[in-house]
């Protein structure tokens, strides 16, 4: 008879075996990526907009109507020689995830502007080489100009940002020869060999319009007082015609003596106006 | 003596029934135990997966790690609905040091991020004039996560009326009515009257780090200059509520006409 308490060994070796064998496809699987190279993210990354607006909006004119922006991109590379950036403009920045283009952006006009600091000089060799909507190709025409790791500055100009309120990102990658690697896509394996990468995070936002008027103004008065004497303590402001002491001594003069008046003779009946004439705003 | 013998044999006949009973039994139960270690042992795999689950690359994820006594990553019901599951946080927010930060708390993500919301984008003064001073107010927010920090920028030019600028404060300045002036801060001002506001870190200090750069800052003081620097965080940060407060004042010579200005608050981060 089998006791109860007894132990099937097969059992026993049947789960060892089924989780030894799930263990070795779980510790496996990362041999069957698609790349696993020594590939570091880049430091202190940026990318700074000379304008945040939103294109295709009514605002005529940068800043203002996302049109005609210049991006500077800055980064510090880990893995130094690289001869070749590329960037993606994507709605996520996970290097390798699939890469929507932002709504509305367009790149292909980018071209290198100025260079702040590092090696990414117009005057080395460095220039975009390809432009779509949504990537920007940027390299070197040999290897005699890697990047170091110093911190790499440099403009983009001509880009039409997206069209849309919100945040979007940038996948940068860099590559050792001047013509991108094995690179043929931001997705996937088609990320290719790169030497290092990061994402950025941009963001669009609206534009804060105040509007203001500057009229011409004519102003006129005459008054007794003496404009020193302006103080404006009944009101107004001093020194203009609105002041209260302006409007307190209007000019008046009676002609004729006596009481009732009824006499004109030869003297003289004085009269002390003053006035001020005040204009301003002219264009 | 005959009922003693039977009785004997009942009680031998009942034991053997509940022996062979206990044996179906136990039999029984030893499978069902079979199953569960079978399938406690593919449960203690699923971490495994959980966090192929969550963003990644083909190469390089940032994994989440999870601490904690309640929440989880990826909550998902069927194929319809998933969620961040978030209770018990043993502690939120932001640490770092010199060269390395972390963020803690459930509701973490691996994507660095930058949001910027603008509000009060339409501010009609009417008519300005050189005894008045106008003023106006709009708000933004920022945060950003995974970031180094961020810098919040004036893009764009002062305000114009065609080819004519308007002047604006070069530093720090009182308002004074009856001169050309152009400024702007982020404090809560009491002068040439009672508006705007400080910076709201949401919900306090300890979680959102966003401040007004020293120029900007002082009550009473506004300044204007294309490019300068008016908010700053120098880490990740939940959101900041920033407060602009404009001053326009115009002088007896200054030319009429329409006045516009189209402010762009230019955020970036550094990552």
């Amino acid at each position: 008879m089998i006791s109860p308490f007894s132990i099937d060994t097969q059992v026993i070796r049947r789960i060892a075996y089924a989780m030894m064998a799930a263990l070795l496809a779980v510790i496996t699987l990362p041999v069957f990526q698609p790349k696993a190279g020594a590939a570091e993210q880049l430091q202190s990354r940026f990318i700074q907009m000379s304008d945040a607006s939103p294109s295709g909006g009514s605002i005529v004119g940068s800043p203002g109507s996302g049109a005609s922006v210049t991006y500077q991109v800055g980064f510090t590379v880990v893995t130094t020689g690289a001869n070749s950036i590329v960037i993606d403009f994507c709605d996520g920045p996970i290097i390798g995830d699939t890469c929507n283009a932002p709504t509305g952006m367009v790149a292909t006009g980018a071209t290198l502007g100025t260079t702040v600091t590092g090696e990414v000089v117009i005057a080395s060799g460095w220039s975009v080489t390809a432009a779509s909507a949504s990537q920007i190709r940027i390299a070197d025409d040999d290897t005699a100009n890697p990047m170091t790791a110093v911190q790499q500055s440099f403009n983009i100009t001509g880009i039409t940002n997206p069209s849309t309120i919100g945040t979007f990102f940038a996948r940068i990658l860099t590559f050792d020869n001047e013509t991108f690697g094995t690179y043929t896509g931001p997705a996937g394996v088609n990320v290719g060999n790169y030497l290092d990468y990061g994402g950025i995070a941009l963001s669009i936002n609206r534009v804060i319009t105040i509007t203001a008027r500057v009229q011409e103004q004519l102003t006129f008065c005459v008054t007794a007082a003496d404009p020193a004497t302006w103080l404006a303590g009944g009101g107004g402001t001093a020194g203009e015609c609105s002041a209260s002491e302006v409007g307190a001594a209007p000019p008046a003069v009676v002609l004729g003596h006596g009481s009732p008046t009824a006499t004109l003779d030869d003297s003289v009946d004085l009269l002390t106006a003053l006035h001020q004439c005040h204009s301003w705003s002219s264009s | 003596m005959i009922q003693e013998v039977s009785l004997k044999r009942k009680r031998i006949a009942f034991l053997s029934i509940l022996q062979h009973y206990t044996y179906e039994v136990m039999r029984v139960w030893k499978q069902t135990i079979k199953q569960a270690l079978l399938l406690l042992s593919l449960l203690l795999l699923i971490p495994a997966v959980a966090q192929a689950v969550q963003s990644s690359s083909s190469n390089y994820q940032l994994n989440e790690v999870f601490f904690g006594s309640g929440g989880e990553l990826n909550a998902c019901s069927g194929n319809q609905y998933c969620a961040k599951q978030s209770a018990g946080d043993l502690t939120v927010g932001n640490t770092k040091g010199n060269q390395y930060q972390a963020q803690a708390g459930f509701n973490t993500d691996r994507s660095p991020y930058i949001e910027v919301v603008v509000s009060n984008t339409n501010v009609s003064l009417g008519s300005l004039a050189a005894n008045t001073t106008k003023t106006a107010n709009a708000t933004f927010t920022v945060k950003a996560y995974l970031a180094h920090g961020y810098t919040v920028i004036n893009a764009s030019d002062p305000p114009t009326n065609n080819s004519y600028t308007m002047n604006p404060l070069a530093i720090p300045t009182a308002s004074n009515s009856g001169t050309e002036q152009f400024g702007i801060n982020l404090a809560a001002n009491t002068s040439p009257t009672s508006f705007g506001a400080d910076p709201v870190n949401i919900p306090d200090n300890t979680f959102s780090f966003g401040a007004a750069s020293p120029d900007y800052s002082s009550a009473n003081l506004y300044k204007y200059l294309k490019n300068d620097t008016v908010a700053f965080s120098n880490s990740s940060t939940s959101t900041t509520n920033y407060t602009v407060s404009y001053i326009f004042n115009v002088s007896n010579v200054t030319p009429g006409g329409a006045y516009v200005f189209h402010h762009v608050l230019v955020a970036t981060g550094t990552y």
